[in-house]
């Protein structure tokens, strides 16, 4: 196996702690099966931001507010609500080995409280319209390896893997 | 009544209680919502295979199908034809795709599969309701042919005969889920086969083979072998013939209770061992019945009820257990029907339904509960309106067969062969398909024309899905590559092929199209993806 490596401008990034090394991931593979050889294998950051809003909104009987964290997909666009901040950590990286943060950054902020919306109505079953607060954001990424592999009659295939939790899931089969 | 002696109650009690205690073992085997659901997508090549053409084949193969030869002679082995090249086209053309594309799109129900294949606000909505409707329909007519086969062959009174029937479905399926309706479609399908060939070897002897068989047949009636039907009934309708090969050649591939197979096969590599597992199956299987029917015409001239020529000749051919077996083969047809139906009524009321609209946060545990619940309620309302008002069996499975084939069947095609199928081609298909299957029914447009339901709804139902693709919004590119994938043929490591983390499907989307956009994979090294 070996570490594919192209030398280009490096960067700092906040990135999520990465729970699964090369090593890791390498045995976490090869356990699942023996009849392919992992080949090449490289990290490759997927961006999010994540956005803190307060919320405000009336309960039965009182006013309540909470902070919640949404967690916007900056190269798809799509948003989720994140339960806790994460365990970060700030690494320096290849500037090529970053998905860029293509989507808009002040859209995915502005639209963010609909996730919130939809959330607080569907768990907590507040009809009326809770307020809204946008906190803070901060860009950062989650660490997935690209690994590319041969099947016993040498066909190539890839896997991504997830450096954070270990999950893996075929890119192209 | 042709049973109805202690043999024929002691050997049905015994399958019945097997078939319970199937549901028992995997009720605690099925432990996520993807095991009850899916049978975990762990179903191997025989299993799916059998699964798959016992579903298909309904209580009419052994009692509807050799009474229509009886009946009409060497014609009706135009719908074997068709049904015996079904399994090859039903897997061939999706099997192996619509397993990856599921998977990659992370779906455990087929109204699911179209949702997320064909993004779009009303399309779980009109999916669903399609699909429960006349799902539904079927179920009940399941049930309902299972209480009238006990009815008739053991002189079982209706009502009881449907509660007995009916709750041996309802409990294996509420409890073990898609593993124990996989296990005892298994079982099922051995049985049925089994019992089937015997018959066949036993008559086959009695005529004197092929030739006994024609000459025979010739001197009763002439017609009886020639290609147009009995008094050559269909002479020269070629749309009828056309239809009677087509409607089973091509309908199982638009019925969400018999497309969902193909989601829980374990890898997409084992679609071709089913293919010929469902292959061989279906020739040993489809053909016999049609020829019991023609032999049925030689041996038993004189039946007043053609639909118990299959029965009436196990018990002049067989030693009194093994005709008591082939009674239990009717009734294990009827029920790998039903508890495929009823298995999909619940995916479809949990998954869809309760998980999509009425508690988006549901846990595994809840999905799964919620889906017995919805098998529970949804068995039971059958039950109560078979024994209040029951709707005659054979319209309902026809008409029920017709609309969701209509709706259906150029939606999951178009989904892994075509990158241009898009959402307006989705709803225009799925609407028009039903409604004009129910015009046409409504009408009894299908006996003035001479054109199956099941033959016009489909080609109004395609012709909608290319016109409503070349108008709407094509697919996203993302989904274009996925639809790409599912038609790869590289050999992945069964370890790995199997491993099913769905958590990160759409970050490996997301990876994807960043990886074809970019140089990432060059720059490094790669091999392009």
């Amino acid at each position: 196996m070996t570490e594919a490596k192209k030398e280009t401008k490096k960067v700092e990034i906040k990135c999520i702690r990465n729970g699964f090394k090369m090593e890791d991931a390498f045995e976490r593979l090869y356990k699942r099966s023996k009849h392919f050889t992992i080949e090449k294998m490289d990290l490759l950051f997927y961006p999010y931001l994540v956005i803190e809003y307060e919320v405000k909104y009336r309960g039965k009987l009182e006013r309540l507010s909470e902070n919640v964290l949404v967690l916007c997909d900056m190269w798809r666009g799509q948003y989720s609500m994140a339960t806790t901040a994460g365990d970060f950590t700030k690494v320096e990286v290849d500037e090529s080995s970053l998905i860029p943060a293509r989507y808009d950054k002040a859209r995915a902020i502005e639209e963010g409280p609909r996730t919130v919306y939809g959330e607080i109505q569907a768990k907590k079953k507040v009809l009326n319209i809770p307020d809204i607060e946008y906190i803070y954001d901060e860009l950062i990424y989650k660490p997935f390896y690209i690994v590319e592999c041969l099947n016993d009659d040498k066909e190539t295939f890839h896997i991504l893997f997830d450096a954070v939790k270990g999950d893996f899931s075929l890119l192209n089969a | 009544m042709i049973g109805g002696g202690v043999t024929e109650y002691v050997v049905l009690l015994i399958y019945l209680v097997g078939m319970i205690g199937i549901g028992v073992y995997w009720a605690k085997h099925s432990t996520t919502s993807e095991d009850y659901l899916l049978g975990g997508r762990k179903i191997g090549s025989v299993l799916t295979a059998l699964t798959l053409q016992t579903t298909s084949m309904s209580g009419y193969m052994f009692m509807g199908g050799p009474a229509q030869s009886y009946k009409e002679g060497y014609f009706t082995l135009w719908y074997a034809v068709g049904d015996g090249g079904g399994a090859i086209f039903n897997v061939g053309i999706l099997g192996k795709r619509m397993r990856r594309l599921s998977y990659f799109l992370g779906c455990l129900s087929p109204i699911e599969y179209i949702e997320k294949r064909y993004p779009g606000k009303a399309t779980r909505i009109i999916a669903a309701i399609i699909a429960i409707c006349f799902v539904y329909g079927y179920v009940l007519a399941q049930f309902l042919s299972a209480g009238k086969t006990m009815c008739a062959l053991l002189g079982v009174p209706l009502p009881i005969a449907i509660i007995i029937g009916a709750g041996v479905i309802v409990f294996y399926t509420f409890a073990g889920g898609y593993l124990a309706v996989a296990w005892t479609d298994f079982i099922q399908g051995i049985v049925m086969v089994c019992s089937m060939v015997t018959i066949f070897i036993l008559a086959w002897n009695q005529v004197g083979g092929l030739t006994g068989l024609n000459e025979g047949l010739r001197a009763v009636d002439p017609t009886y072998v020639g290609m147009w039907g009995k008094d050559n009934m269909y002479l020269g309708q070629w749309g009828v013939v056309a239809g009677a090969v087509g409607v089973y050649l091509i309908g199982y591939m638009g019925l969400p209770h018999v497309v969902i197979r193909h989601m829980a096969m374990e890898k997409p590599s084992l679609a071709k061992q089913t293919v010929v597992i469902a292959t061989v199956w279906n020739q040993l299987f489809i053909f016999v019945p049609y020829i019991i029917g023609l032999m049925g015409i030689l041996m038993l001239p004189d039946i007043a009820d053609p639909e118990m020529v299959v029965l009436t000749m196990a018990y002049e051919l067989l030693p009194g257990v093994l005709a008591a077996i082939v009674l239990v083969a009717i009734m294990s047809a009827i029920m790998s029907t039903a508890d495929a139906q009823l298995m999909l009524m619940g995916t479809m009321l949990g998954r869809d339904i309760y998980q999509r609209y009425i508690n988006k946060d549901a846990t595994d545990k809840q999905l799964m509960n919620v889906s017995r619940i919805c098998i529970l309620v949804v068995g039971v309302v059958s039950v109560i309106i078979a024994l209040i008002q029951p709707p005659g069996v054979f319209q309902l499975v026809v008409f029920s067969f017709a609309t969701l084939g209509s709706s259906f069947l150029p939606s999951y095609v178009g989904a892994v062969w075509t990158k241009w199928g898009n959402t307006t081609g989705c709803y225009a298909s799925m609407v028009s398909g039903c409604i004009i299957s129910i015009v046409w029914e409504a009408a009894g447009l299908a006996s003035v024309t001479g054109m199956h339901t099941f033959f016009v709804g489909i080609i109004v139902s395609i012709a909608a899905y290319c016109i409503g693709s070349a108008i709407g919004k094509p697919p996203t590119e993302e989904m274009k590559d996925l639809i790409d994938r599912a038609g790869c043929k590289i050999k992945i490591p069964t370890g790995l092929a199997t491993a099913n983390y769905k958590d990160i499907a759409p970050e490996t989307n997301g990876v994807l199209t960043f990886l074809k956009d970019s140089s990432y994979m060059e720059e490094r090294g790669f091999q392009p993806v």
